[in-house]
């Protein structure tokens, strides 16, 4: 593997790292959930119930049609 | 990239993992002091996060990964299927706040496991051939 592949490839280990930190932050969440924290989980969820179908769309959430030529 | 991996695969048997925590709750909060109201909730929530920040990772850093198909086959996989498994957890979820009894919850445990078990042997095949 050259040095600019390694390079990059780091580099989007380090993007994804970011991203997912604050996910884990939130998992190990313990003691005391706060009524501001519940109402922060509450409405992501029923933001994430009533519009399911909306929060799968995106440029990342499709697979790419086969390549013809 | 063995580290970034198991970074993945510890966030999300993290997220699945009921009573990983003493959670407790503030009963002046929505959830009224309900923690498995709570822990679904936002498993849930977490499930979907994790899945669609990985997409978007990999949607982005595409390119990078061109030798390796297996990181591109991963994400596919939860393009194909994460929509049904979000939607089918929501579903069960809320038939457990309805119904609360033991089936019920046996069926929102078991939609949350496969959910967890796709998302992390999934993952565990990218690890044999890191970058």
């Amino acid at each position: 593997m050259d040095p600019i592949t390694i390079l990059a490839s780091v580099n989007a280990a380090m993007k994804l790292t970011k991203v997912l930190l604050p996910e884990i932050d939130r998992m190990f969440r313990a003691g005391l959930i706060t009524a501001a924290q519940q109402a922060e989980a509450h409405s992501e969820y029923q933001s994430l119930k009533a519009v399911a179908d909306g929060q799968f769309q995106g440029a990342h959430w499709q697979i790419d049609p086969p390549a013809t030529d | 990239m063995r580290y970034l991996l198991s970074l993945v695969i510890l966030a999300t048997a993290l997220a699945f993992s009921p009573g990983c925590n003493h959670t407790q709750l503030d009963p002046a909060g929505v959830y009224q002091g309900n923690v498995g109201a709570f822990n679904a909730d936002s498993t849930i929530n977490t499930a979907y996060a994790l899945m669609d920040n990985f997409l978007k990772w990999e949607f982005e850093n595409r390119q990078v990964f061109a030798g390796n198909p297996e990181v591109k086959k991963f994400a596919d996989h939860i393009r194909a299927n994460g929509r049904q498994w979000i939607s089918s957890a929501i579903a069960l979820n809320e038939a457990y706040k309805l119904d609360p009894t033991e089936g019920n919850r046996n069926a929102l445990d078991a939609s949350l496991d496969i959910i967890d078990a796709a998302l992390t042997e999934a993952t565990k095949y990218m690890i044999k051939k890191p970058l």
